[in-house]
């Protein structure tokens, strides 16, 4: 049917005008590159197989509980073991944590996993040296066995050939190594090294039991919604033959298997995965659209030629594939440029991310042209070729070649090749206000994001965390001595300001004064905190009232310092000290009642950190003598380097005592930016992205638009020798125009208003800022095509009738 | 009633166009006048610059030099509103490519040239239109579009649209060049006719049959008038 010959005329035809061949090739290679790498980004964010033997079958338990995840607990742990879920053939826990490796005035905090004895034969993967671990490793009482990843046995032992055996403090504490992992391995996320887990803590001993992650493997043929149906059968069963109102899997609401991407981004992922994907499809849709135009405009001007071709014989449908070969070739160009294009902008994620995580990226988040990304290409290519071609050979199946060469006349070919470019003007309109819309609103969402005001100053703050429940600090007042003596010892520092202690106890349920409801879910609530006295200006600003001193101790009143929405709320004018505050549990009843004796600034707290609710804002803070935690952060404010601060807050710790390991320190800035990284970084790619698309489709609806008035340059040359004066035809195509976007734009407003709808139910977006946004873009839109129009319309004008009507 | 002046009086008219820095002169003086129920054909070999002519005379393009006085005002002043007015008003086309507009039907190509008009209302368009397409018989088709006619019925459109104004003068560039003989020869006495109820016609014609059947016949060549015959018997009476 088609012959070299005809691929040879095709690729003369492009050669012809190389400046029009480049930017239909350019623009398609952009427009696919974005999609490519939108779908790249997120499917390995999301969804691909872990770079393991058969890691389609790996999944995670995960329990979830209002509408968080959760670690799974030993307890049930165990009955999913004993419960033989079929769909589910291996099976095994792990915690993440930090280790201090070194003795005192060489510690450094690595990453590592504590992990069931079987992870390496799960994850298929043999050490590079040594052995993993065995059932015997995890027994109560067995020599402590570490598993070294590559990184650290290259960067803390030089790649010590004769590590194997050698002895090494962990913790403070004297750990064998018994292997090496290979490169690139660092099973279940970003261990750098691997510890098994005894099975003393794997004991099922009821609601004191430990929590863990689980990993398992799905059982062959199994579904992940079979897995899901079996373990909530099975979460159910123990659930009701329990009974016990206080143990932990009482509170889970689900217990099903999902991706280890997808934990990450639950609940959010899949949703942003879509909409992500649904924008950066418009915006090729957009490349498609205006190449089609393109090659439509061209398939005018060889009208005659075609209709030549016709008279003479040539089969129609050849034709047609002569014209569909021409797609295709600027389409695969620019498919391959595409793929290349988006290979690269994969590549340089990677590093980028990484930077931003700091060492601590899963090893699975690992992108770069993978094979989805180039079936996904394969997919589009073909799309793209239909998409480009539809229009152009719509345009000649409606030539009339007869009509066109008997009479030679103009009006044959305009009427359908006019409407197509009105439409297709509409549809740009719509589409690109969409995609100026949405991005806006995800811009909006990354800028809020980067720029969270946490309501507190970071400057030169640092914080870490210390952990007393495996050391000998077991007592609420030996816990109390401690964390005033570490006071004690940070502020006696030369480099250190000031110095806070501080924990987070999670939401409480609360009455002020003498408020009564009868239900507990219809009494407030607010983040209950514990912190230190604190002398130096350190973390919230003290606005009314007093900080916590020595008045507050264990004996003393009980008091609390309230934040300042909460004291707005409930006593509104009023000042709020000397206001009393109870403290409720799950069942209503009153656990504590405190005395509010200072108010201090918010602090940004909560689940979703877009989303502003009534308890983002809401605190109580509680002395910390009076609620003695085990586990608490160390904020610091510190003077002169951070490198120096950081040694004396390793110093203070073992200073009190030495068998304390105090956990990783981090900047406070940057552990808050870390809260919002994944929003902020797809944003933010995503936004950058934007800025082609915007740029693409400005051109293209300027030109689409121009096109349409100068298509019709004949009829303005014809309408003026009839009589109509040049205002009388410049009205009339603003007129025109503006028919098309006013469609356009109600187009574009329904299909927004429903992604926005969705998307409000992930961040904060502000109704009025979004309408602002709108109506600012459905200005710049209409000016856009206006002023084409008028340009485009002048131009024409401009000339004598005479010339117009010579036009072809 | 007594002619004071012609409708057209040309005064060494010329014109030229510049493309990339090469001077074509189509028209290199030219003097004429045309009385008003005159019928003038205009022929000469191909390029000599007979639709450059014609579109001067339409008001469609600009002279380079020279004096056109158009019903004894001068026109090479006016603005371009009032060109376009004069062209609405005064003047008809006739194309030989029809030059009917695709997205328009029949009955609003017609209307077109009257849709310019401040003063005529909607019912007074109407009955014009329907008066004009009578004329051509082409009533029946006054709901199709150009393109589902026949060239010779695209033609007669024209001409309804080009006489639907009531036009003093009424152009014509080789009305019949693309036409069969048939159709070539109904628009001819279509104009023939219009001629008769006292219009004025010019028309550029390559046939010499249709030439010769024209009162008055102007030849040019190279962009002047070679020859301007008067057939006397048909020469309009003053008074
Ligand atoms: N827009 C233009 N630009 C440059 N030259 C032009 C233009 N229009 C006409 N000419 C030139 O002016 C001369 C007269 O052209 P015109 O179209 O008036 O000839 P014509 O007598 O109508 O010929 P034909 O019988 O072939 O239609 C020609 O030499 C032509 O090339
Ligand atoms: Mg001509």
């Amino acid at each position: 049917m088609l012959h070299i010959s005809d691929f040879k005329y095709a690729l003369r035809l492009l050669k012809k005008t190389p400046g029009f061949t480049a930017l239909t090739i350019l623009v398609l290679a952009g427009g696919l590159a974005i999609s490519l790498y939108t779908f790249g980004l997120l499917n390995t964010l999301l969804y691909k197989d872990l770079p393991i033997a058969d890691g389609g079958s790996v999944v995670r338990v995960v329990g979830e509980r209002k509408g968080r995840i959760s670690t799974v607990n030993a307890y049930l742990l165990s009955e999913i073991r004993a419960g033989g879920i079929r769909s589910l053939s291996e099976l095994g826990a792990y915690s993440a944590t930090t280790l201090a490796l070194g003795d005192k005035d060489s510690v450094r905090n690595l990453s590592a996993t504590l992990a069931e004895w079987n992870v390496f034969e799960f994850s298929r993967t043999k050490p590079l040296m040594g052995r993993g671990f065995v059932r015997e490793d995890s027994t109560d009482g067995a020599e402590a066995v570490v598993v070294l990843g590559y990184k650290v046995w290259q960067s803390a032992f030089a790649g010590d050939p004769n590590i194997i055996d050698r002895s090494i403090l962990l913790n403070r504490k004297p750990t064998r190594v018994v292997g090496v992992m290979p490169k690139d391995y660092a099973f279940p996320g970003s261990a750098s090294l691997w510890l098994p887990i005894s099975s003393k803590d794997l004991q099922p001993t009821g609601y004191t039991a430990n929590a863990y992650s689980v990993y398992a493997r799905l059982a062959p043929g199994a579904s992940h919604s079979q897995v899901r149906t079996e373990l909530q059968g099975l979460m159910k069963r123990v659930q009701q033959q329990d009974g016990r109102a206080d143990s932990q899997e009482e509170d889970l609401d689900g217990l099903f298997p999902l991706t280890f991407q997808s934990v990450q981004t639950y609940p959010e992922g899949p949703f942003v995965f879509a909409i992500l994907n649904a924008v950066s499809l418009f915006i090729l849709l957009l490349a498609c659209v205006n190449v089609g135009n393109m090659l439509l405009a061209r398939t005018n001007e060889r009208m005659r030629e075609i209709a030549v071709r016709v008279a003479l014989g040539a089969p129609r449908l050849r034709l047609l594939l002569q014209m569909t070969l021409e797609s295709m070739i600027i389409c695969v160009s620019g498919g391959i440029i595409a793929v290349l294009l988006a290979g690269w902008a994969l590549k340089s994620t990677n590093g980028f991310i990484a930077t931003v995580f700091e060492g601590n990226l899963p090893y699975w988040w690992n992108w770069g042209l993978d094979g989805a990304t180039v079936t996904a290409a394969a997919v589009f290519i073909p799309l793209m070729i239909l998409l480009v071609s539809v229009m152009p050979v719509y345009g000649a199946t409606r030539i009339n070649a007869s009509a066109l060469l008997r009479d030679g006349t103009r009006g044959s070919q305009g009427r359908t090749s006019g409407r197509i470019s009105r439409i297709l003007v509409t549809i740009q309109i719509a589409l690109i206000s969409v995609v100026l819309l949405v991005g806006t609103a995800m811009g909006i969402i990354a800028y809020r994001a980067g720029h969270i005001d946490f309501g507190i100053d970071p400057t030169n703050l640092l914080t870490m965390q210390v952990d007393l429940r495996d050391s000998s600090q077991d007592t609420p007042e030996k816990q109390l001595l401690f964390y005033q003596r570490l006071l004690g010892e940070l502020r006696g520092s030369s480099d250190i300001d000031a110095a806070l202690l501080t924990g987070n106890l999670g939401a409480s349920r609360f009455a002020v004064d003498d408020m009564e409801y009868s239900r507990i879910g219809d009494y407030p609530e607010a983040t209950l905190l514990v912190t230190s006295e604190s002398p130096g200006q350190i973390g919230t600003r003290l606005l009314e009232g007093r900080n916590f001193d020595s008045r507050d101790s264990e004996t003393g009143l009980k008091t609390a310092v309230i934040s300042q929405s909460l004291a707005r709320a409930y006593w509104g004018g009023e000042s709020a000290l000397g206001k009393r505050i109870r403290l409720l549990d799950e069942q209503g009843k009153t656990t504590e009642q405190r005395i509010v004796i200072g108010v201090v600034s918010d602090v940004r707290r909560g689940e979703n950190l877009l989303v502003t609710d009534k308890n983002t804002f809401a605190a109580i803070y509680q002395p910390l003598p009076q609620a003695i935690e085990p586990v608490l952060g160390v904020l610091v404010r510190h003077r002169g380097s951070a490198a120096a601060a950081r040694t004396a807050m390793y110093r203070a710790v073992s200073n009190v005592d030495a068998y304390v390991v105090p956990g990783p320190i981090a900047n406070y800035d940057d552990s808050q930016k870390k809260l919002t990284l994944v929003a902020t970084t797809m944003t933010d790619l995503f936004v950058r992205c934007g800025i082609f698309a915007i740029l693409l489709a400005m051109t293209g609806i300027y030109g689409l638009s121009s096109n349409t008035v100068v298509q019709r340059t004949h009829e303005i040359g014809l309408r003026r020798a009839v009589g109509a004066t040049d205002r009388s035809i410049i009205w009339l195509f603003l007129r025109q125009g503006g028919r098309q976007v006013t469609a356009g734009l109600l187009i574009s407003a329904l299909i927004s208003i429903g992604i926005l709808y969705l998307l409000s139910r992930f961040a904060g977006l502000g109704t009025l800022t979004l309408v602002v946004v709108g109506v600012f873009f459905a200005a710049l839109v209409t000016g856009l095509v206006m002023s084409a129009i008028y340009i485009a319309t002048r131009r024409v004008v401009k000339n004598e009738p005479s010339v117009a009507l010579r036009y072809e | 009633m007594t002619q004071a002046q012609p409708l057209i009086q040309l005064q060494d008219l010329q014109k030229s166009f510049f493309t990339e820095e090469v001077e074509t002169r189509a028209l290199q003086g030219i003097n004429l006048s045309i009385w008003k129920g005159e019928y003038v054909s205009f022929s000469g070999p191909s390029g000599c610059g007979k639709s450059t002519l014609l579109s001067l005379l339409g008001l469609l393009d600009v002279w380079t030099s020279g004096k056109y006085l158009l019903a004894g005002h001068d026109v090479s002043t006016v603005d371009r509103d009032e060109r376009a007015r004069i062209r609405n008003k005064e003047i008809g086309f006739v194309f030989q490519s029809f030059n009917l507009i695709s997205d328009l039907t029949v009955e609003e190509n017609v209307a077109l040239p009257l849709t310019y008009r401040a003063d005529l209302k909607k019912g007074e368009i109407q009955a014009l239109v329907s008066r004009a397409l009578d004329k051509v018989e082409m009533s029946h088709r006054a709901k199709h579009y150009p393109t589902q006619l026949s060239g010779g019925q695209q033609q007669r459109v024209a001409v309804a649209r080009a006489v639907a104004g009531n036009p003093s003068l009424i152009l014509a560039d080789e009305p019949t060049g693309n036409l069969d003989s048939k159709n070539a020869e109904i628009v001819t006495e279509m104009l023939e006719n219009l001629h008769a109820e006292g219009s004025t016609v010019c028309m550029v014609t390559h046939n010499p049959e249709t030439a010769a059947r024209a009162p008055r016949r102007v030849e040019l060549l190279d962009g002047q008038i070679a020859s301007n015959i008067v057939v006397p018997r048909k020469i309009p009476v003053a008074g």
